[in-house]
């Protein structure tokens, strides 16, 4: 077995450890949790969506707890500042009460390797800005001094889409810099039963570290290597074309619905966490299979409809289902001869 | 010298291709070519590429996109290893158990049956040549019977003799017969053989002057009419152009003013009446006969003109005379010419002699006899009981002989027959000869008004025949022929210009392309290569 087979295998193995670690506390989310894990394996920040208490914040936590991460919590307020989450430069003084004319940094939340950034719509654009310099970049420049973010580094934001009164939602800006939404839904009855009887008794011990630092940064290094063959970069980019009502490739559906399609980042969230999930799955290259599975969760929240739509009742997912649906996977003289 | 051979193979393939006839098949094969080579070109441009294989298989095996990434070039060194790794035992299933894309498709199927089908058409036999009907055995049926019709009426006419009647009796009950088969349906050979029939009945009897009998005393008459200057045309129109022509030679001799010219010419006559009856040649000695009968009569008739139109002159003269000097002239007037002249006073004179002439042209008397300008303005001049008396006495001058009515329905049969002729045979018509006007000339009458229609003559002529002038300021043209729609005859159209009134000029005109009958396009596939040729050539190219 060459190397990269073992590293195949141990990734394989990695994540479905750390999926099954999650599993016991967070429970009836399997598709919440791939998701979430293919979006730490490809570096990337998610925006998860639901109603209170369907475990956003408690997957967040044990997520941190399982990788052996720095993990702090930024309850999103209206009267939060940019200032409360960077940190700042503040005075120092001596034992007398005295300054010494000298500034120390005091690092605020945003300096953990994993941050959950707890209902951030309801704070203000102005401090659900502060985050885009740390989710694209990676860094926090207070002062004028640039300052790098611990590795890995990932965000975790929730928001609640049924309290809207008092609440800023994300401009599109901020939204892109997301890599996946994640849709938290409501469990089933059989899951809820079981959450019930899991969640009523003792307070069970918490889960272990299951994957070290070093592992994580292993996997991430690993997953951006996993082969794209050029048929899946066309098929990824045709999806991608697919959401723009202005271009000709568009559906009927997508020039009446949609007034913004998804850009570049759209593509890039397609073939990233395409190859996040085929890392998770012990296969070294990306498939159509797997940017399909991909491509609700990593172009929902780039669509921009129109309010016709809306009023319709119609969803990013209803376009996106149809826009997938209508692309063919393979070249029409591969279909031909099969 | 380089001798040329040619192999047995590509003979046999000459032959096989020259022994069939339908031009389609070189048309054919020559599409099949152009078909291999467009194929080949369609079969370059869609062969399938290297990732469309593997696509192809990776479907086929359910391999989520190994093979295709296995073989992608911008796969990372590390990974495509352990791709083609992944791949190997794939491959290996794939040629086991028989994925590869079948060769053959539907399309295919052409091939084999184009071959078949083309073997096949190589090694018909030749087929026989359509069968066309023989010439002139198509059913013909005549719808305009006009001609006929008037060839059955044509020993009806008056002023025949028995005889002449007799002899027309053979055309007429041949063109009777002719018009009931064609009415029931007849082939077109034995149409025309009818006609041909009847014409040759017609020209017989329009030549009987220059039978072989006839010749001795034909000669001798002419011979003897030539003796004297003034009969000499006479003579010539014996001769050369019939009855009609020699009658009218006699009106001009008998009707000649001074009787000593109308005696020489009567006794040149007599003369030769004598020499074609001693020569035995009884159709000469009839026709001068005819003309002896009719001399006296001609020549009463002449002076009776003569004094009329003297006596109007002289009348006309004195009346000019009276307005000049009404004394003098009084003198000289007698009761006849004043109550005459009382129908012409001054002032109404023209107007009422314009309407008397414009009553006279009307009738059927012939004005191109002698000095027909002194008989016109006499007319003009002339009272009513003068106007009749000189109307019937120049009917009496032009009455013709028996033999000129005779030689006249000979020569209406004779056009008659021509038409049905070219109807019957679909060839345009012959253009009907325009009679000439009531003033034209006779066409070897050079001593009369008017000019030759080849206008090589001086004298001038108003060149009106009967066709009406066609005005306009451009070409206009004007059908001579009525187009039959039913059965596409060729027709040919004459137009006649302002610009050039003496030239006549054929206009092709879209009716004459109306549609083609069925012997154009006989016709055309008459003009293929015989079959005869044909097999003469398959010989040469077997004989090797």
């Amino acid at each position: 077995m060459t190397s990269i087979e073992q590293s195949l295998t141990d990734a394989q193995t990695q994540v479905a450890a750390l999926k099954s670690a999650l599993s016991t506390v967070v429970i009836g989310q399997e598709q919440v949790l791939d998701e979430v894990l293919w979006a730490l394996l490809a570096c990337g920040n998610v925006l998860l969506e639901g109603a209170p208490g369907l475990g956003k914040t408690l997957l967040v936590k044990t997520l941190s707890n399982c990788l052996d991460l720095s993990f702090s919590r930024i309850q999103f307020t209206p009267d939060l500042m940019p200032g409360d989450i960077t940190g700042g430069n503040v005075l120092l003084l001596d034992e007398q009460g005295h300054s010494t004319g000298r500034f120390e940094l005091h690092r605020g939340p945003l300096f953990a390797q994993l941050v959950l950034a707890d209902e951030i719509n309801r704070a203000s654009p102005k401090t659900q800005s502060a985050l885009l310099e740390a989710m694209q970049e990676g860094s926090v420049t207070i002062s004028g001094t640039r300052h790098q973010l611990p590795s890995p580094f990932m965000v975790l934001a929730t928001e609640n889409p049924i309290e809207m009164e008092g609440t800023y939602p994300l401009p599109e800006a901020q939204l892109d810099r997301f890599l996946f939404k994640i849709m938290v839904p409501s469990p089933t009855p059989s899951v809820l039963e079981s959450i019930l009887a899991a969640t009523t008794g003792h307070a069970s011990a918490s889960p272990t570290t299951v994957i070290q630092r070093a592992q994580l940064l292993e996997l991430q290094s690993l997953c951006r290597d996993v082969a794209v063959p050029q048929a899946v970069l066309h098929y990824a980019s045709r999806i991608t074309t697919a959401t723009d009502p202005m271009a000709s490739s568009s559906t009927e559906r997508v020039r009446a619905s949609v007034r913004f399609g998804a850009g570049v980042r759209g593509g890039q969230a397609l073939i990233l966490g395409g190859k996040a999930r085929a890392l998770s799955a012990g296969r070294p290259n990306v498939s159509f299979e797997d940017v399909r599975a991909v491509a609700k969760p990593a172009l929902r929240h780039r669509l921009l409809l129109s309010f016709e739509s809306e009023s319709l009742g119609l969803s990013c997912d209803d376009v996106l289902s149809e826009v997938v649906d209508g692309i063919n996977e393979l070249p029409p003289e591969v279909e031909q001869r099969l | 010298m380089a001798s040329t051979s040619v192999s047995p193979e590509l003979a046999s393939v000459v032959r096989q291709l020259w022994m069939t006839p339908q031009s389609w098949l070189l048309v054919l094969l020559c599409l099949a070519l152009l078909g291999a080579v467009g194929g080949s070109i369609r079969a370059k441009l869609l062969s399938p590429t290297d990732e469309q294989i593997a696509l192809f298989f990776d479907r086929r095996l359910g391999a989520a996109q190994e093979l295709v990434a296995a073989i992608d070039p911008t796969t990372p060194g590390p990974f495509r290893s352990c791709l083609s790794q992944r791949a190997s035992p794939q491959l290996d299933t794939v040629i086991n158990s028989g994925m590869l894309p079948g060769y053959w498709r539907n399309f295919h199927l052409s091939l084999p049956v184009t071959v078949v089908v083309g073997v096949l058409l190589l090694n018909l036999p030749t087929p026989a040549p359509a069968a066309l009907p023989e010439v002139g055995t198509r059913s013909m049926r005549l719808h305009n019977d006009d001609d006929l019709v008037a060839l059955e009426h044509l020993d009806e006419a008056p002023g025949l003799s028995e005889h002449t009647r007799a002899e027309l009796r053979t055309v007429t009950q041949q063109a009777a017969e002719l018009r009931k088969k064609l009415q029931d349906g007849v082939s077109q050979r034995e149409a025309l053989a009818d006609v041909a029939q009847l014409q040759n009945t017609v020209s017989e009897g329009l030549a009987e002057l220059n039978a072989p009998e006839q010749r001795a005393g034909l000669e001798a008459a002419v011979a003897v009419l030539r003796q004297q200057a003034q009969t000499s045309s006479a003579a010539q129109a014996l001769e050369s152009f019939g009855a009609r022509a020699l009658d009218e030679e006699m009106r001009r001799l008998s009707s000649a003013e001074e009787r000593f010219a109308r005696q020489q010419a009567k006794q040149a006559l007599e003369e030769a009446e004598r020499a074609a009856r001693a020569h035995n040649a009884d159709t000469i000695s009839r026709q001068l006969s005819e003309q002896l009968e009719l001399w006296d009569n001609r020549t009463d008739a002449a002076q009776q003109v003569h004094d009329l139109i003297r006596s109007i002159e002289e009348r006309s003269e004195m009346g000019d005379a009276r307005r000049k000097d009404p004394a003098k002239a009084e003198a000289l007037t007698t009761p006849e010419a004043d109550g005459a002249q009382a129908d012409l006073a001054p002032g109404q004179d023209d107007g009422k002699a314009e309407r008397l002439s414009a009553g006279l042209e009307h009738s059927t008397v012939d004005f191109s006899g002698p000095d027909a300008e002194r008989i016109e303005r006499a007319s003009r001049l002339a009272s009513r009981a003068e106007r009749q008396a000189l109307t019937k006495a120049l009917a009496k001058l032009q009455q013709p002989s028996p033999a000129a009515k005779r030689e006249q329905a000979l020569m209406d049969a004779s056009q008659a027959l021509s038409r049905l002729q070219s109807a019957l045979s679909d060839r345009p018509s012959p253009l009907p000869t325009p009679t000439p006007g009531p003033n034209a000339p006779a066409p070897r009458d050079t001593h009369k008004r008017g000019a030759s229609s080849s206008g090589e003559s001086a004298a001038s002529g108003d060149h009106q025949g009967q066709s009406q002038r066609v005005n306009g300021t451009e070409l206009q043209a004007k059908t001579e022929q009525s187009m039959d729609l039913r059965r596409g005859q060729v027709t040919a159209t004459v137009g006649r210009s302002v610009a050039t009134a003496t030239r006549e000029t054929l206009v092709p005109t879209p009716q004459a392309l109306h549609a083609l009958g069925p012997e154009q396009i006989e016709s055309v596939e008459r003009a293929r290569v015989p079959s005869e040729y044909r097999e003469q050539v398959s010989r040469y190219f077997s004989a090797d």
